[in-house]
């Protein structure tokens, strides 16, 4: 298992987002604004990173029957330390990001790294292990933020890109680029482009429909 | 000790919540001073907000600071409905800190429960409230509390000094509402049907109210959808402080 592999793996060929389909309601609601998912994206590396190595360091220590419970606990105190230093020095933010800084502590992708992989190794690999997940989380975030932001509001992390009709400009903004759902659209995308370029990705259908062939087809071939 | 024995297992546990308590305590109280100053200058952008003064997109702290600063602070006695000039005032004005007076006996009242329209149980004295000059006009801002679902919303709502009636803007500057729901309270659009509306209706018996079918009339702004306690809350804590307990008799000698 190298270093590298462990950090870069989870940004395209084992995204947490796009592969696993864990995180999403963060990233439906935090991508309207450029500037607030950068502030999201840091918070959620910094949660998987740090709760990966302080779970990992104490893994041989945990008891089988509450290890959720434990992995929990470490979570949702990194959760706060992280939620009081937004409100401390990132205020205007804090309270755009409201709870869903709090919700990080249900975010499945913590939780799934922490039971995953920092209970099976040692703490370095497991704090990178984080980093990467956070990074992956991250750069399907900013995508779907930037895609969001440019269309949605013609800005830039606040800068006026497309100047607005409004304002006197030429582009009139897409309305649902503003809404959450747009991001399943975004996202639902970015899904189908990068299972076209790493046709791995794709899952194997668990059942297929049988060609229509008249009445009692699906009868008299049910047992083959 | 074997790694699931009971003894074991609440060993764990008391060590892990150890830990993690004392690193979330440290946070807390390590960054409390920091997180005071930026929920001040909070308070003192609403106060802005509330006077229309400053686009609270593109403002910068140290221009909220400076215009802040030419604000002209008043005391209020509310006993009394009239302000305290400031050479005989029982309080020193820049150091006078409310919050701490609605608790304190010495110069807060109890209200009974049917005073206590806004579920506040204490009001204090003295207040103070802010007038603020934009070009030819001023408005005055009036700090208002009060219970809505979950806690105690605290804003300002200024009024225009011309006819101490024209609402000019409100804010919500701290309150815990069910995010979404009552907690758009502090959504800009919401806060934006008030401006212009009539605080006081035309015989000067009720105040303007929150409610489900705002007609367009002067004396009505759309409730929040799906948050009837938290509209309800708005509604008490705006005819308790503009009724006589609060502000009322300050307005109709000022009128």
């Amino acid at each position: 298992m190298k270093t590298t592999d462990v950090l870069f793996d989870p940004v395209f060929s084992k995204n947490p987002i796009a592969l696993q389909v864990l995180g999403i309601c963060s990233a439906l609601a935090v991508t309207g604004n450029l500037r607030i998912t950068l502030v999201m994206c840091l918070a959620v590396i910094l949660v998987t990173a740090f709760s990966n190595f302080s779970i990992s360091l104490i893994r041989n220590y945990i008891p089988t029957n509450i290890r959720i419970i434990i992995q929990m606990v470490i979570i949702a105190s990194l959760v706060i330390v992280v939620d009081q230093i937004l409100k401390a020095y990132a205020y205007e933010v804090s309270k755009q990001l409201s709870v869903f800084v709090g919700l990080i502590i249900t975010n499945c992708i913590v939780m799934g790294r922490a039971e995953g992989f920092a209970m099976q190794n040692p703490p370095f690999i497991s704090f990178v292990d984080g980093i990467g997940n956070g990074l992956g989380y991250s750069v399907l975030l900013i995508a779907v933020a930037i895609l969001r932001e440019l269309f949605g509001s013609g800005s830039l992390l606040n800068f006026s890109i497309l100047p607005l009709v409004k304002d006197g400009g030429w582009y009139v903004p897409n309305g649902l680029m503003l809404l959450p759902p747009s991001a399943f659209f975004i996202i639902g995308f970015i899904i189908w482009g990068l299972r076209s370029w790493k046709t791995e990705q794709v899952e194997v259908k668990d059942f297929s429909i049988m060609p229509h062939n008249g009445m009692n087809a699906g009868i008299s071939k049910a047992g083959s | 000790m074997k790694k699931d024995s009971v003894a074991h297992i609440i060993v764990v546990t008391l060590a892990v919540c150890f830990v993690c308590s004392i690193a979330v305590s440290m946070a807390a109280v390590l960054l409390r001073d920091q997180q005071n100053i930026n929920s001040e200058l909070a308070r003192k952008r609403n106060i802005l907000i509330a006077a229309n003064v400053i686009d609270p997109q593109k403002v910068t702290p140290a221009e909220v600071e400076d215009i802040f600063s030419r604000a002209e602070v008043k005391l209020v006695d509310l006993q009394e409905g009239s302000f305290i000039d400031e050479a005989d005032s029982p309080i020193d004005i820049s150091t006078y800190d409310q919050r701490k007076a609605e608790g304190d006996p010495q110069l807060s009242m109890d209200l009974n429960s049917k005073q206590d329209i806004a579920s506040i149980s204490r009001r204090e004295r003295y207040s103070l409230i802010y007038y603020i000059n934009n070009g030819d006009k001023t408005s005055a801002i009036f700090p208002i509390r009060g219970y809505g679902l979950w806690s105690t919303l605290r804003g300002y709502l200024a009024l225009s000094t011309a006819d101490y009636n024209t609402i000019v803007g409100v804010t919500f500057y701290e309150h815990a509402e069910t995010p979404g729901l009552g907690g758009e309270v502090d959504n800009e659009d919401w806060k934006n049907q008030w401006r212009g509306k009539k605080l006081f209706s035309d015989d000067g018996s009720s105040t303007i109210q929150l409610t489900r079918t705002a007609s367009g009339s002067d004396n009505q702004v759309d409730a929040l959808s799906g948050a009837t306690l938290t509209s309800n809350g708005v509604n008490n804590l705006i005819n308790f402080w503009f009724g006589e307990l609060g502000f009322g008799d300050l307005i109709n000698k000022l009128k």
